[in-house]
């Protein structure tokens, strides 16, 4: 009976076939194109910066295969421009204000909340568009009134509830992310349920409630041993010292226990999505290990600061690499069947492509 | 004449088909792949510019897509069918060293430049233009606040507030054409000796001070520190400069994570510190110059800065480099030494 049980249970996930991601991006090749991307946008200040990002998400995209094809990214710098100097003005209307016109301040507030969901949804779709794989499209769809729900409403309501809400607010945001995004005609379906959200919130809690008491435990026997040793007036100065030393260093590792819960409850959940996240007939995976990831982002930024910067393409190329290394589909017939959308059918995509404006929004 | 082996994506379907791409002579580029084969104009086709090992596009007008690893080829294609070598600048910079070392160069000195020079004169400049209305909206409400949450009501006599005071209109003269110049005194509790000013011309100075001056001039020339400060617009320019400092900061760490726009945290603390260091010797030397006008020695204000200095004993020390102050040693040698 079990035999037979296994039998069936094997037999159609061993027709499923794993494809890996893979990423070529190299960080002495990445270094030139990164310095040389900075140093045009000092000379042409700013205005390059478009170009810049084009070149770096084609060379990331470029460089991350699947199943033998590479992603591209077709966007034109001139439209991220064109979305750039619109934040621009946008924020150096804010700087005026914030600092000089506080009474234009709510105003601007106002028409930033307004707009804000329209520029988010815009720049999804914008970046989705502009990706391809295979010589399809990817899209999104995400309409205005959806975003300002996830991204505005909830996220307001969540203090009224001491926080117990946001679990499930981000769960919103990651199944509006996926679930209206599309590559080709298919699209995009999230799996996952709140319960997973809080059980990894949960868990991220209990960090944030252990770490420092542990950490309040060591700075209290450690401040308790000098005073012991440290009597008389002479002394008294230097355990003084000594213990703002010590609170200095406690709140440096407190600083450093809030990161590693913030790298914990990242990791997870980009692990939920991508797991829970299926194309058709295609199932996403994503098997990023939480101690990997906090070692990569610790010992990225000691390298960034130790090199003054220098080494923040070798960092970006390594976190991307990891990131591949630990994605992949899972397919019964390949990759060969998905067609091509209807945005992409219809030939005024390129003018509407061309219309749209990209701001960077990372979410 | 050349062929290029790689893939073709017919923008319909995922599927992909081996291909080779071919540059006929009579000009026009062909496609041959698994299931047929197309032609199109060479100038009807678009080609992605090079970069670096990224695979090249061939976008031919139906849409269909091919791609391959051979960019040298591509390369030599573009140069057959258009006479020229066309290899793209950008792939030039990125792919020649000295030109990278080059770019890496320019970046330090630019970066270097602007940071040591730029910063401080564009605001410098910017806060010259900006009207004494400006000046006292940023001003207005602040004293309010101080007296709520730091400062108390004075206990010094009014006899001495008035000499004080008349002193002050005196040193002040030749300003009031653009600041207005108000001296307040207030209790400084927990501030201690101290005194500062606003960016509107409003000064304030603690009891405290009052008290461990040995000498009436001696409070003059930290008042005259203090206008020293107005005049230059210091409150304003700091505020320019913190905020193209952060503009900075984020221009070359934006794209690429929080963590390294928080560890970048600390130059911005050293250089927004150094720049504090140099308003407070342009308000010491703006204080010498007032001094010698009005005949009061510049003794004074040495003695002044030494006797601040002991009484926050050295509970404060913070590293030189790290101090909103030069060292007091440093600022007093000036006005012991000069001539």
């Amino acid at each position: 009976m079990s035999e037979h049980v296994l039998q069936t249970d094997v037999a159609p996930s061993s027709m499923e076939q794993a494809y890996p991601f893979e990423f070529s991006g190299r960080a002495g090749e990445y270094f030139k194109i990164w310095i040389v991307n900075i140093a045009l946008t000092v000379l042409t200040l700013g205005i390059f910066s478009a170009w810049a990002k084009v070149r770096t998400l084609r060379y990331f995209y470029g460089n991350t295969q699947l199943d033998g094809s590479s992603f591209d990214y077709l966007a034109s710098p001139i439209a991220i421009l064109k979305g750039r100097l619109i934040a621009l003005v946008f924020f150096s209307l804010y700087w005026v204000a914030a600092n000089f016109i506080p009474m234009l301040l709510l105003p601007i507030m106002v028409v930033f909340i307004i707009a804000f969901p329209w520029v988010v949804a815009r720049s999804m779709q914008f970046r989705a568009r502009n990706t391809t794989y295979r010589n399809l499209r990817f899209d999104f769809g995400g309409r205005y009134g959806e975003v300002a729900k996830v991204f505005i409403l909830w996220p307001i309501l969540v203090p009224f509830t001491i926080g117990l809400l946001w679990p499930y607010v981000h769960y919103r945001q990651k199944r509006l992310l996926v679930a209206n995004s599309e590559f080709g005609d298919s699209g995009f379906d999230f799996g996952a349920e709140p319960k997973d959200f809080y059980q990894i919130y949960a868990i991220a809690f209990v960090m944030l409630l252990v770490i420092p008491m542990a950490i309040g435990l060591f700075g209290g026997i450690m401040s308790g041993v000098s005073t012991v040793f440290n009597q008389g007036d002479e002394a008294q100065a230097q355990s003084v010292q000594l213990a703002m030393v010590m609170m200095g260093l406690t709140m440096f590792v407190m600083m450093g226990a809030q990161y590693l819960v913030y790298v914990f409850v990242t990791t997870r959940i980009t692990n939920l999505t991508y797991s829970r996240s299926e194309l058709g007939a295609v199932r996403l995976e994503s098997t990023l290990s939480v101690p990997r990831m906090m070692w990569i982002y610790f010992s990225n930024t000691l390298a960034i600061i130790v090199s003054v910067g220098l080494l923040v393409p070798w960092a970006k190329v390594r976190l991307a690499r990891y990131r591949a290394e630990n994605t992949r589909l899972y397919s019964q017939g390949g990759l060969g069947g998905f067609r091509a959308g209807a945005s992409q059918q219809s030939s005024a995509l390129g003018e509407e492509a061309g219309d749209m404006f990209d701001v960077d929004i990372s979410i | 004449m050349i062929s290029i082996k790689g893939d073709m994506y017919d923008g319909r379907t995922s599927r992909r088909y081996a291909a080779t791409l071919a540059l006929n002579p009579s000009g026009k580029l062909s496609l041959i792949h698994d299931f047929g084969q197309l032609e199109d104009d060479f100038a009807a086709v678009d080609i992605s510019n090079r970069l670096a090992n990224v695979p090249r596009s061939v976008v031919f007008a139906g849409g269909e897509r091919f791609v391959t690893q051979d960019n040298e080829a591509v390369d030599q294609l573009i140069m057959q069918a258009t006479g020229k070598r066309q290899v793209s600048l950008l792939h030039q910079l990125e792919s020649k060293s000295l030109y990278v070392v080059a770019a890496l160069a320019l970046l330090v000195a630019a970066t270097f430049y602007f940071i040591t020079v730029g910063i401080p004169k564009l605001a410098s400049e910017a806060a010259e233009i900006a009207p004494q209305g400006l000046l006292d909206e940023i001003s207005a409400g602040a004293l309010e606040a101080f007296d709520e949450s730091l400062l108390g009501p004075s206990q010094v006599n009014e006899a001495s507030r008035e000499w004080l005071r008349q002193e002050f209109d005196k040193m002040t003269a030749e300003y009031r054409g653009e600041y207005r110049f108000n001296l307040f005194f207030r209790e400084g509790q927990a501030v201690g000796p101290n005194a500062f000013a606003l960016p509107s011309g409003d000064i304030v100075i603690t009891d405290e001070l009052i008290h461990l001056a040995e000498n009436g001039d001696e409070i003059l020339a930290v008042l005259a520190h203090e206008i020293g400060h107005v005049v230059h617009r210091h409150s304003l320019r700091h505020l320019f400069e913190d905020s193209m400092l952060a503009i900075l900061v984020f221009g070359i760490t934006g794209d690429t994570s929080s963590f390294a726009q928080t560890a970048a945290a600390l130059p911005v603390l050293l250089v927004s510190t150094s720049y504090s260091r140099d308003f407070e010797r342009e308000a010491d030397q703006f204080a010498l110059e007032t001094m010698d006008l009005h005949d009061i020695e510049r003794q004074h204000f040495a003695n002044i800065l030494s006797r601040i200095d002991e009484s926050m004993g050295e509970s404060f020390n913070v590293p030189g480099f790290l101090s909103t102050h030069p060292i007091t040693t440093e600022r007093v040698q000036r006005f012991v030494e000069q001539p």
